[in-house]
Formats: structure tokens, C-alpha cells, sequence
């Protein structure tokens, strides 16, 4: 889809690191997001309690997931809306574009939706030549620069003003102004145009109700109820585990969602639609198509290891504390689904595919994501499970094999531990410069070259514990 | 396209389940901690002492008089030959065809109301609970109600009566349910239309409204 799917993710990750503004705003940003998290669930009180009352509740929908995806399909029938099945994104968007032939579609316009990223649903459009317009401001300033979001919760956070001005003007066909007063005016009042004209208003959703076939949208800017309102049509994509048993159990996520992922209280909009348009009421779709999609989730149910990642609500907080994430930012991921999230989703939703596995590698394994997501998903747990995965499939480096069999019977093994760690520190005295290496030197690294290149290790200081305490006499003198 | 049957079918076998699954046991699930209390305390000024948090702007009136009062004074500041939209039962309601003559009232029960209220200035309605714990409204929508009420218009004004103001969302979910089934839509609404899209910058009213305020006519 993008650009920046291509190639390889060091490569991407060398791009990312050389631009030195997109990596301030990524800190920035992402900074303002934790700072505003760690407040806002501090202000709540009992984060823990309420964290678990939100696993417990995820866990259950997943663990019983037949049953409410059955129980939301007839409560929303009932209600008036047609629900679709798609086992995989091409049955999802050819769902969709049967819907926009009957209804002869000519302008499209849609609510930021990760998933319908997943199905590449605008490139689909884009092939039909279908007009289709985003309408979150960020969603409507990467479609006019032809970029993917680079985060869940904030998707442009990469474009500075000066660039978002001369996309407008080149719009608007006149000079935009940079301030965010100018800015915004000319969205809302392009857009405002976009949404009286639209013949189908698409959404993902945050949440199902099962037990009243209901859908349920967050939202700060009211795009997504512009969406919903305007249209005579709605359609709505949602992947499969997006359900909660009941509008009761909403309240919780009602606190989780936002605080994790923008830090407030409660966003500007939360919006339950139940249905189309009653026949008494003036405006709201007539008609309201919701389609469920697989595409690799089922696969990871009854899994053990990994069917907590079903649990995930998208809140994006994972992103935001993962040092990895904050310093290449979205893009150099190459994926939907940025950040810890998105490595340990790619891999198990496209496991035939050798650019996903080598997400879970985009991680330092500090475990700062398990900690902050609000459903406790042990994502670095699973992280080192898909490395293992990966390696079992024969995916690993034999230099790897290599080492880490030597490290084994090394650290197993005092006879030869002993011997070991005193060439080793002859050869360090050699090769150690404090970063000052030579770059001859620095090539004979081979494979670990990379990794050396950004570490200085400290010059090793004389002899080691175990030398010194057998000069002291060992164990003998101990007290 | 899969079949109902087959998506459900697969769901039920990777679970490891035999069949079709039965009413789940909710046991495994951890209620949550109890809410702040705030029985104790006055309702409607933690209300509005939130809803100002997240830039709504709240005024307390002691009579219908007050909150026409209040109501003329916002309708002064918009730009002349102004339109407002509201339903039929808010404007009856509420007495408003006493509140300041210059201005036409486009109600949801006249025919010109779809084609012309996305020009209104002003959208006001009523709503069906408040919430304090937030500063939040909530709105349901009928016959007598649109959606686009509190959506189109740049300033919505929102009259609502003490006694709707509940403490926390849970009371709130429970005052929507009607016999089980829900109304098309329920919005929550906490505040104007906001971004932070463009470098971190707040800006207000990028969709929806961009000024909300809050009238509350105390018990």
C-alpha cells in the first residue's frame, strides 16, 4: 500500500533516524500522550482495580466469542442494520463494494478506522476510481500528502504545519495561512461541503454491544458523527473481537480507552448507534451495513500464547512508551499496526509473511508496553514467543546458532567459564577504545557490527569478582 | 463471502468447543472498584465545574425567566437575521417563542427543517441525562429529536433541568435503556468539537460545535 512497506525495516529505520525533526515531534508527542495518561489515570484512583475489571471483561468476550459474535448479529438484525461476514480483507472489500453499487456511490466519505487500513479499503476505491474522502483532520491531511498514519491515535503526527499549510492551499487553490485557527477553518468548512454530498459514510467502531446490537464510536473532532448522521448509508467495518457483552460493561471502557489513549477523561464524542433511522426521524442513515472480519483473527484463538492479543481495545499507549516506537516513529514499521502492538499483530495475522516476522525484533523487551496497556496484554512475552516462533521455522541466522551454543556451554560450564573470561579481557583491552575503534576493527564484527556501531563498552577495570575472591582464599575465609 | 453459520462454526472449533457455545458464565468477571462517592455533595456544581473543564460553558439559573435571560444574552452575541433549530418539544417545553423576538425558530417538525438547519447558527436541545463525574450530556434521538441538532450548528446551547444530573455514567446508561432496546443513536457529549492534529495544537470546533453551552434550571 505504502511506500513504506517496502524493503526492510533497518532500512526504514536508518531514514527515520536521519530525520531529525520527525523525531522530535514523535518524542513530543508521544511524551504529551504518557504525561497525560499517567495524570489522568492517577486522578481516576484505582487504575490497577480498573485495568483488571477490563482484562477480566476482554478475556471473557474472547474466551466466549461465538457467542456474543452470535448474539450482537441478532440483536443488530432486529434492529434494522444487515451484518456481512468476511473471513479475510478481500471478502471485506468486496462486501463493501457491492454495497456501493446498489447504492450507485459516486463520493464515499469515512471516520478514522485502523481496520479498514488493514483491508486496504482506499487503495480498492482508489482502483474503481470512487471518490473518498477522509474526515479526520489527520486522516484528511495524510490522504491530501499520500502518506499511511504513522500512530493509531494521532496518525499525523510526523507532518509539521508548514507542510500541512501548503497542502491546503494546494487545495484550496489559494494561499492557506499556517496558524491552526486558518488551518482548521479551511477543514472544517471543505469537509462540511464533503459530508452533505456523501451517498456512503463508513466507520470502523471501538466497540460492539453484543446484547443490543449496537456500535460504538470515540471520537474528539464529531467526524464520526457526521459520518453517521449525514449519509443515507453506513457502513461499518469491525474486526470480530471488538465486542463487549453488554452496554453496562461500555462504562468501564468508557474510562479505560481515552485516558490510555489521549490522556482525558472521556472524549469529546462517545456516539451508540443501534440501527438505521427510526421512520419517524429526520436525519441518520437509512440503511446500515456492518461487516465482521476474520483476516487472521480466529487463528489465534484457543492459542494459549497469544489469544490475549484479542483483548487489545487500540488505545495506542503501548506506542507511546516504547522507546523503539519514540525513536523511529510509525512509518519505519512498515505495518498498519505500528508500534509493540503492531509487531506482535503482523506476525500473527500474515504469518506467511517474512516482512512481519521481522517485527518482533523492533523491540528492546523492557516490557514498558505490558505495563501501560490497559488491558494487560503481556505483549513482550509475546514478543520473545514470535522470535522463538520464527526461529523454529527456520528463520534464524546460523551466526546466531553459532553463538549462542557457544554461550551456553560458556556460561555452563565454570572450567571453561574461568579461562574464557581472561582472553576476553585481554581481547577487549585490545579492541575496547572507549569509542574510540577503528573502522578495520569495526568491520571484522561481521554481523554484530550493527549493533556495535551505536555501543561504546566500558574498558573492562582489572581483575573480576571470582579472581579476586580466590586470591582472598575463597570460600575458606568467608564470614 | 462466508456464511454466518461457517464464520461462527470456525470461531466455536479453534476455541476447542464441540458446539455452539452456551449462555456464558459471567463468574470470571472482576466488577471494578466502587465509584467515588458524591451522594454528599451538590450535583449540578460538580457538573458544571467539569463541563468548564473541557470548555463548555455552564450557567446556573434559578427560574425559566433566568434561563431565557441567559439564552437571549448567547443568542446576542451571534451575527444577525440568525436562525436557531431546536425540537418541537424543547421549544414548547421551554416556553422559547418568549425568548428575544429577531430570531425564526426552525423546529424538526417543519418541512424546511432538512434543507435549512445545517445554515442555523444555533442548535437547542434538551437532554435525556447529565453526567457530573464528566460534564458529560447525553442525548438520545426520536421523531421529535434529530441528531444533527447538536452536531451542525456552530453553538449549542443544551437546557436541562437539575434533576437529570446523575452522578457517574453507569446511572446514566441505565436512565437511556427503554424496555432493553436503545434508540437509533445516544450520544455522549462532553464538551465542543476538539484537535490536536496539526503539531499538538488544541483547536476548538473543527467538526462539530465550537461553543457548548449548558443551562441548567436548579430544583
Amino acid at each position: 500500500m505504502s511506500s513504506a512497506s517496502n524493503g526492510h525495516m533497518t532500512d526504514r529505520v536508518d531514514v527515520a533516524l536521519a530525520d531529525v525533526a520527525l523525531g522530535g515531534a514523535v518524542k513530543f508527542t508521544t511524551d504529551r500522550l504518557r504525561g497525560r495518561k499517567a495524570e489522568a489515570s492517577e486522578a481516576l484512583g484505582d487504575w490497577q482495580e480498573w485495568r483488571e475489571a477490563g482484562r477480566s471483561i476482554r478475556a471473557h468476550t474472547v474466551a466466549n466469542l461465538d457467542y456474543y459474535v452470535d448474539q450482537f448479529t441478532t440483536n443488530a438484525t432486529a434492529a434494522g442494520s444487515t451484518v456481512h461476514f468476511a473471513s479475510d480483507g478481500v471478502e471485506a472489500v468486496a462486501a463493501i463494494r457491492q454495497i456501493v453499487r446498489e447504492k450507485a456511490a459516486k463520493l464515499v466519505i469515512k471516520s478514522k478506522s485502523m481496520v479498514t487500513e488493514e483491508i486496504h479499503l482506499n487503495a480498492a476505491f482508489e482502483a474503481d476510481g470512487l471518490e473518498c474522502v477522509e474526515t479526520d483532520l489527520g486522516e484528511y491531511i495524510l490522504q491530501l500528502a499520500k502518506e499511511p498514519p504513522s500512530h493509531i491515535i494521532v496518525p499525523c503526527i510526523h507532518k509539521r504545519r508548514s507542510e500541512i499549510a501548503a497542502l491546503f492551499s494546494a487545495e484550496a487553490g489559494r494561499e492557506i495561512a499556517q496558524d491552526t485557527v486558518s488551518l482548521t477553518a479551511f477543514a472544517r468548512q471543505k469537509l462540511r461541503e464533503t459530508f452533505i454530498a456523501a451517498d456512503i459514510g463508513i466507520t470502523g467502531c471501538n466497540f460492539a454491544l453484543a446484547d443490543t446490537g449496537s456500535i460504538v464510536l470515540f471520537s474528539n473532532e464529531g467526524n464520526g458523527r457526521m459520518t453517521t448522521t449525514l449519509p443515507k448509508t453506513h457502513v461499518v467495518v469491525m474486526g470480530m473481537e471488538r465486542l463487549l457483552p453488554t452496554f453496562e460493561d461500555l462504562d468501564i471502557f468508557a474510562k479505560l480507552l481515552p485516558r490510555s489513549a489521549t490522556g482525558q477523561k472521556i472524549t469529546s464524542y462517545m456516539t451508540v448507534l443501534t440501527g438505521p433511522r427510526r421512520d419517524c426521524e429526520v436525519d441518520g442513515p437509512d440503511d446500515v451495513h456492518i461487516v465482521i472480519l476474520d483476516n487472521g483473527r480466529s487463528n489465534q484463538l484457543g492459542d494459549p500464547e497469544f489469544q490475549e492479543i484479542l483483548n487489545c481495545i487500540r488505545c495506542g499507549a503501548c506506542l507511546n512508551v516504547c522507546p523503539v516506537y519514540r525513536h523511529v516513529g510509525g512509518h519505519a514499521y512498515g505495518n498498519v499496526y505500528p508500534g509493540p502492538i503492531g509487531a506482535v499483530l503482523a506476525p500473527l495475522l500474515r504469518p506467511d509473511d517474512p516482512a512481519a516476522a521481522e517485527l518482533p525484533y523492533a523491540s528492546s523487551l523492557c516490557g514498558a508496553c505490558a505495563e501501560a496497556c490497559p488491558v494487560k496484554i503481556p505483549l513482550h512475552d509475546m514478543l520473545v514467543r514470535l522470535r522463538a516462533r520464527n526461529v523454529a521455522r527456520g528463520n534464524g541466522k546460523p551466526e546466531e546458532q553459532i553463538a549462542f551454543t557457544g554461550f551456553a556451554k560458556l556460561f555452563g560450564s565454570a572450567s571453561l567459564y574461568g579461562p574464557m573470561m581472561q582472553l576476553a579481557r585481554l581481547g577487549q583491552k585490545l579492541t575496547v577504545g572507549n569509542g574510540r575503534r577503528p573502522q578495520w576493527f569495526m568491520n571484522l564484527f561481521g554481523p554484530a557490527g550493527a549493533w556495535a556501531k551505536g555501543r561504546d563498552l566500558p574498558t573492562s577495570q582489572g581483575a573480576s569478582f571470582r579472581e579476586r575472591w580466590a586470591k582472598r582464599g575463597g570460600h575458606r575465609n568467608g564470614k | 463471502m462466508a456464511s454466518k453459520a461457517e464464520f461462527l462454526a470456525n470461531i466455536t472449533r479453534r476455541l476447542g468447543r464441540s458446539g455452539p457455545a452456551s449462555v456464558p458464565n459471567r463468574g470470571s468477571i472482576n466488577a471494578g472498584p466502587a465509584e467515588h462517592d458524591m451522594s454528599a455533595g451538590d450535583l449540578a456544581a460538580r457538573f458544571a465545574e467539569e463541563a468548564e473543564r473541557v470548555g463548555s460553558k455552564v450557567v446556573m439559573c434559578d427560574s425559566l425567566d433566568a434561563v431565557h435571560d441567559a439564552l437571549t444574552a448567547i443568542i446576542g452575541t451571534l451575527p444577525p437575521d440568525r436562525v436557531a433549530s431546536c425540537s418541537p418539544s424543547v421549544l414548547d417545553g421551554w416556553g422559547l417563542d418568549r425568548v428575544d423576538g429577531s430570531i425564526e425558530w426552525l423546529t424538526a417538525a417543519s418541512e424546511a427543517f432538512r434543507e435549512r438547519m445545517p445554515a442555523s447558527e444555533v442548535g437547542v436541545t434538551g437532554a435525556d441525562v447529565a453526567i457530573a463525574d464528566t460534564g458529560t450530556l447525553v442525548l438520545t434521538a426520536d421523531a421529535d429529536r434529530p441528531r444533527s441538532l447538536s452536531l451542525l450548528p456552530r453553538v449549542h446551547v443544551a437546557l436541562i433541568r437539575e434533576e437529570q444530573i446523575v452522578a457517574h455514567m453507569a446511572e446514566a446508561i441505565q436512565r437511556v435503556r427503554v424496555n432493553g432496546s436503545l434508540p437509533s443513536a445516544v450520544q455522549f457529549m462532553t464538551g465542543p468539537s476538539r484537535s490536536a492534529d496539526i503539531e499538538n495544537d488544541l483547536s476548538i470546533g473543527v467538526h462539530g460545535p465550537a461553543e457548548v453551552h449548558i443551562l441548567v434550571l436548579r430544583s
